[in-house]
C-alpha cells in the first residue's frame, strides 16, 4: 500500500510536469483515488477483467515503442559489455531483482486460482513475460540515450515515446502511450488495493469490506501527499523500494514457506509413526 | 473476492501489472544507473535467478493444495 500510495504520486508529479503544470497535485491524485473507489465497490473480475483487456494494450505500446524507435538505435552503446564490472554486473545488480516484485502475488494466488494445477505454469509464465517486456524497455532506452545520462527523470519511456515518428503527419505520439499508461496504473491501484483489504478483512476477521473502500482510498491519498516533491517519492522508489522487495517478498515470503513445509512434514511424519504404533 | 476465480491468463496479467507500472516509472533509470551497459547482460542473469525463485515459491506452495490461508 505505501508504496503503490508512493508510486502515484510519483506517476501524479510527472503527469503535473508534463501536461497540468498549472493544477495542484491534489487534483490529479484525488482523480486516480476515486477512480480506484469506484472500481472496488465491484466484484474482483471485474477489475481482473479490466485488466486482462488493458495489459495487452499496453504490452503492444511498449513493442510498438521499441521498433519504431529502431532507426534511432546506435548499438555501439552496448560496449563495454560489463558495464562498470563483473562485481556491478552480478552482485551489485542483484538489486535489479526487485524488478521482479510481482512475484509477491504467486503467494495469494493459490486459493483463487481456477485450475490450481496450472501455478506452475502461471509462475513460468509470468516470468518469463515479465523479462522479455524488461528486455524490450531497457533496451528501446539503453540504445537510445547515452548512459552517463539518466534518459528523463520523470519517465524514461515517456522520453522515448517523443522520437516517434512517420512522416511529418504521424510524430508526438507520447500522449496515446500516456492514455494506456493511466489506465494500466488506475488497474495496478485497484489490484493492490483488492488485495489490502482482503488482507486486512482477514486480519481484523470482519464480515464484510465494504466500509473499507474509501478508508483505503483516503489512506492511499493521504501517504501519498506524505513527501514534499517528488524528489523524496523518487529518492524512495529509487533507493528503499527495491531493498523492501527483496527483504518481504523474497527472503521473508520463502523463508515462511520453508518453515511451514518444514513444519508440516514434521507433523506428517508424527502422524504415521502414531498409526504404525496403534 | 474468493467467490471469482482468477483464470491462468488472468493471474499471469495480474503479476505483470507490477512490473509495467514500476516500468512506466524510473524503473529503467534505475536499473541502468547501476548496471549501465551491462544490463541486458544482468537481466538475463536475474531472470535466471528469478525462474529459479518462482520454481521453488511454485515446490513450496505445492505442500498446501487447498489451504485457504488467504
Amino acid at each position: 500500500m505505501i508504496s503503490a500510495s508512493i508510486m502515484l504520486r510519483n506517476f501524479c508529479e510527472g503527469l503535473k510536469i508534463i501536461y497540468y503544470p498549472m493544477t495542484n497535485i491534489v487534483f490529479i491524485l484525488l482523480m486516480f483515488v476515486i477512480a480506484v473507489c469506484i472500481a472496488n465497490k465491484l466484484d474482483f473480475n471485474s477489475t481482473l477483467k479490466t485488466n486482462l483487456l488493458i495489459l495487452p494494450l499496453v504490452l503492444a505500446s511498449i513493442i510498438f515503442l521499441f521498433f519504431a524507435n529502431i532507426q534511432n538505435f546506435s548499438p555501439q552503446r552496448i560496449f563495454p559489455i560489463l558495464g562498470h564490472g563483473l562485481t556491478e554486473t552480478f552482485v551489485t545488480g542483484l538489486l535489479n531483482l526487485s524488478a521482479f516484485g510481482g512475484i509477491a502475488y504467486l503467494y495469494f494466488l493459490p486459493p483463487l486460482l481456477k485450475e490450481p494445477q496450472k501455478l506452475k505454469k502461471v509462475t513460468l509464465l509470468s516470468i518469463g513475460m515479465t523479462a522479455i517486456y524488461l528486455l524490450l524497455c531497457i533496451s528501446a532506452i539503453l540504445f537510445m540515450f547515452p548512459s552517463f545520462i539518466s534518459a528523463n527523470e520523470i519517465s524514461p519511456l515517456y522520453n522515448a515515446a517523443r522520437y516517434i515518428e512517420f512522416g511529418s503527419f504521424f510524430q508526438r505520439l507520447e500522449s496515446i502511450f500516456l492514455l494506456f499508461w493511466m489506465l494500466a496504473f488506475a488497474c495496478y491501484l485497484s489490484i493492490v488495493t483488492k488485495f489490502s483489504m482482503n488482507i486486512f478483512k482477514k486480519i481484523t476477521s470482519i464480515s464484510t469490506k465494504k466500509p473499507l473502500i474509501d478508508i483505503f482510498g483516503l489512506l492511499i491519498f493521504a501517504i501519498a501527499l506524505l513527501p514534499e516533491n517528488f524528489a523524496v517519492s523518487s529518492n524512495f522508489e529509487s533507493s528503499i523500494y527495491p531493498y523492501l522487495v527483496l527483504g518481504i517478498v523474497f527472503i521473508l515470503g520463502i523463508s515462511i514457506l520453508v518453515l511451514a513445509s518444514w513444519k508440516k512434514h514434521k507433523k506428517r511424519i508424527v502422524n504415521t509413526e502414531e498409526v504404525s504404533n496403534e | 473476492m474468493l467467490k471469482y476465480k482468477v483464470g491462468t491468463l488472468e493471474a499471469v496479467m495480474l503479476i505483470l501489472t507490477i512490473v509495467i507500472v514500476h516500468t512506466i516509472l524510473s524503473l529503467p533509470r534505475d536499473i541502468l544507473v547501476i548496471t549501465s551497459s551491462a544490463t541486458i547482460l544482468n537481466l538475463i542473469y536475474i531472470t535466471a535467478i528469478a525462474l529459479c525463485i518462482g520454481y521453488f515459491i511454485y515446490r513450496l506452495l505445492r505442500n498446501f493444495p487447498r489451504s485457504r490461508y488467504y
